[in-house]
């Protein structure tokens, strides 16, 4: 058959008038007003205005059709296959949906009163336990959730072949770091005692945890061209620590990570809570909290009496070095060198090296065997 | 005017059909590729579309089942549910955070929410089901389903308890009595149906189930007990040996089996279980049977699993040529500065991400083509209907059909 000729317009269907479950065996016509469907015995039955014909289902596998009215629950079945081109001329609603919809304007509204409870949460709520988070948890608790966190980041960041010497213990390089910490340490307030890790990774980077625990990286260590550069990068983190900035980022982000897993699906929040423990893996403090813990760490290290000018010396040769080689976003988001310059020009001049030379070597040898 | 199919007296049952439609791939991969893009808000509609697809495969007295709701009432109801349920459970992250490092605490936090949310998707399910039903039509009469939530609720927790008791003996009488329940609450236009069945008749079938679960388990498991059973946290019992967790390798085997062997055998059960359930249930004058058989189900998981494997081996062989000629190559750009580092994580992030996304699709096309379908088509093209000609008197119900409710849209993906 040509396709441009054009379909018959009557073909033979079952007919199901939605008060029972039977069906009736019928000829249905479609014509300009409507769907016309006849009896067997060719009494008119019933017509179906043609904005009202809706194509419910098919054509399947042999080209048959299930039509309704819309606003009923009628039923024709028509295996001809002309049918649907026919239909398809003469009326144009016959792809929209069948069902009554709640309006987009109730969606709209329900929409908008999720993304309102889910913005009062993140930007009131979760702030507001974060800020307040060292009201309720006790120091106790904070110093084990960080070592929970720095026993994962030492699993995950150590190699392993260096994994049964994960943490640098050398002696005499962790006299030297305690002397190089010392007079930082003494001018804190902190709720726990200071505990400080260095770890056997090339990582460039150092990480303040919550419950006062400080993770330095060997790496670090080894890219450090002088004492006062390791004291620099201490103080910036003993900065965190005091204003307590480790706490409201993990509380901070293991709720929006929930939120997020709940928009998603997930209900259980399950994958969101086990991301969330790392939270401090893959985000960064703000650029705020940065320059807090910039200005905290020349407050330390001038009180101290130490050489402050170094201290820019190590963020600068990072960047050059290309902030892409940091795997941890940690350090990428530091406030802007010049920033940082003006905090060291506004202090004292001059200053004493943290460490002598040969406690240098020593601290720079700390993850030698014992 | 001619009614065909009243004619009286007993006829051969009728056999429940299933059709194959073409489009099912491109079906899924849309699904699966919008609802990526969307981050998941398209699942709504995903799920939508293949619930209309597969409930016209199934086909009873030549007339399909029409499933009539639609995405923007599974998107609406999960809004109104994220409205309600986000501070909930906000507060209750923010409580674990908390008190993260207290393992008590945190342990009895975390049993307290998951029970809740356990219970809670109990509700959902029963609800979701009721909403599905309302929404299903054959030969444009409407299935529902009647009963109380909150009954269902005292029954789960009831039979729950008794389960939990018993070392989980009790299940079938559980499964029955929450099939039961369900059954005789579900209504086809005016009609109710009406299910009699026992708990015993699927006991020693479950029996066979806990024994492939537990006795790989506690094969593994036992010799060291003590070491599993004493938590690590607390302080070790003095003048004792050091109590130390057995190397995860040597729990492995038994933890394999058991998860393997015991997945088989629930899948047997619960097509098991399917056919006895069905067996029982009356519409009317109309009976159902069911010719269902557990072993047809272990044998696609087996299929599905074959072809998983074959999958994983072709991928892992790709990869495996891929990297024995690129590995050189890229050593060699790194060693003569052309190529940093940096670029070559970018260039592996922007390689690896592509392929974890196409592995998805492949996957979950693998689970609905090998898995699913093939055991729907054999549960709908087991089943017969006794009496089908009674089905003519069924009328349309004069009951409203459900407007969605909260839980009775808060999908959970299952279909």
């Amino acid at each position: 058959m040509a396709l441009s000729e054009p379909p018959r317009l009557a073909w033979p269907g079952r007919y199901s008038d939605g008060r029972t479950a039977a069906f009736y065996q019928v000829e249905a016509r479609i014509g300009e007003d409507g769907l016309t469907i006849t009896g067997e015995d060719g009494a008119p039955y019933e017509m179906w205005p043609c904005d009202t014909v809706r194509l419910v289902d098919g054509p399947d596998a042999g080209g048959a059709i299930r039509l309704g009215r819309k606003g009923g629950d009628v039923r024709l079945s028509v295996e001809d296959r002309d049918a649907l081109r026919a239909l398809e001329l003469h009326c144009d609603a016959l792809h929209k949906g069948m069902a009554e919809e709640s309006s987009w304007r109730v969606i709209a509204i329900w929409s908008g009163a999720a993304i309102a409870a889910i913005a009062f949460l993140i930007f009131a709520v979760i702030p507001f336990f974060a800020d307040h988070a060292s009201a309720w948890v006790s120091p106790r608790l904070e110093a084990q959730l960080g070592d929970q966190i720095a026993d994962f980041l030492t699993s995950f960041t150590v190699a392993s072949k260096d994994k049964d010497h994960a943490e640098c213990t050398n002696p005499q390089g962790r006299a030297a770091l305690d002397k190089l910490v010392a007079p930082l340490a003494s001018q804190l307030s902190l709720r726990n005692k200071l505990r400080l890790r260095v770890i056997n990774s090339d990582l460039l980077n150092a990480i303040a945890l919550p419950g006062d625990e400080i993770l330095v990286f060997k790496g670090l260590i080894n890219f450090a061209q002088g004492p006062n550069e390791v004291a620099g990068v201490l103080g910036h983190e003993m900065g965190h620590l005091q204003l307590d900035h480790p706490m409201r980022l993990v509380i901070r982000e293991s709720g929006t990570a929930f939120l997020i897993g709940l928009v998603m699906g997930d209900i259980f929040g399950g994958s969101a809570i086990s991301i969330a423990g790392t939270g401090l893996l893959v985000t960064a403090f703000s650029r705020d909290a940065e320059s807090a813990a910039d200005a905290e760490a020349v407050t330390l290290m001038s009180r101290a009496g130490l050489d402050v000018a170094p201290f820019g010396g190590l963020f600068e040769r990072l960047q050059a070095k290309g902030d892409a080689d940091i795997p941890i976003p940690f350090l990428r988001t530091h406030p802007p060198s010049d920033q940082r310059a003006k905090l060291i020009e506004a202090a004292p001049p001059g200053g004493a090296q943290a460490l002598t030379p040969a406690e240098w070597q020593n601290l720079k040898a700390i993850c030698n065997p014992d | 005017m001619a009614e065909l199919g009243g004619m009286a007296g007993a006829t051969a049952p009728e056999r429940v059909t299933y059709e194959d439609r073409p489009g099912l791939v491109r079906l899924l991969s849309t699904n699966f590729f919008l609802t990526l893009i969307t981050i998941g808000i398209y699942r709504f509609w995903a799920a939508t579309r293949l619930r209309r697809y597969l409930w016209s495969n199934i086909r009873i007295g030549g007339d399909g089942l029409e499933y009539t709701g639609t995405g923007r009432e599974l998107f609406l109801g999960f809004l109104i549910g994220l409205a309600v349920l986000a501070p909930l459970s906000i507060i209750y992250v923010v409580a674990e955070r908390l008190s993260l490092g207290d393992q008590v605490l945190v342990g009895t936090l975390q049993g307290l929410y998951f029970l809740a949310l356990f219970v809670f998707l109990q509700v959902a399910l029963f609800r979701s089901r009721r909403y599905r039903l309302s929404r299903t039509t054959w030969r444009g009469i409407y299935a529902g389903q009647t009963g109380s939530t909150w009954e269902y609720l005292k029954l789960f927790i009831g039979y729950g308890l008794l389960t939990v008791v018993t070392l989980g003996l009790a299940l079938p009488w559980m499964h029955v009595a929450l099939a039961r329940y369900k059954l005789n609450n579900t209504t086809f236009g005016n009609r109710t149906m009406h299910i009699e069945a026992k708990g015993s008749a699927l006991f020693w079938r479950w029996l066979v189930v806990m024994v492939l679960l537990v006795a790989p388990l506690a094969l593994a498991v036992l010799p060291n007990f003590s070491a599993l059973v004493h938590p690590v946290y607390l302080p070790q019992p003095k003048g004792l040996p050091t109590l130390e967790l057995p190397h995860p390798a040597t729990l492995a085997p038994g933890f394999l089996s058991a998860f393997s062997l015991g997945f088989l055998a629930l899948v047997w059960y619960r097509i098991e279980a399917f056919r006895y359930l069905a067996s029982r249930v009356r519409l009317g004058t109309m009976q159902l049977d069911s010719a269902a058989k557990g072993m047809t189900g272990i044998g696609r998981v087996l299929l599905f699993s074959v072809g998983m494997v074959a999958m994983m081996i072709g991928l892992g062989l790709v990869f495996w040529v891929l990297s024995a000629v690129a590995i050189p190559i890229l050593r060699g750009a790194i060693a003569g500065k052309s190529l940093s580092i940096t670029t070559l994580g970018i260039i592996g992030i922007g390689i690896m991400v592509p392929v974890y996304i196409v592995l998805l699709w492949a996957m979950q096309l693998a689970a609905y083509c090998w898995l699913w379908i093939p055991i729907i088509r054999h549960l709908a093209t087991t089943l017969d209907i006794e009496n089908f000609p009674a089905v003519n008197e069924i009328t349309q119900s004069s009951q409203k059909r459900p407007k969605l409710g909260i839980a009775d849209s808060f999908e959970l993906g299952a279909f």
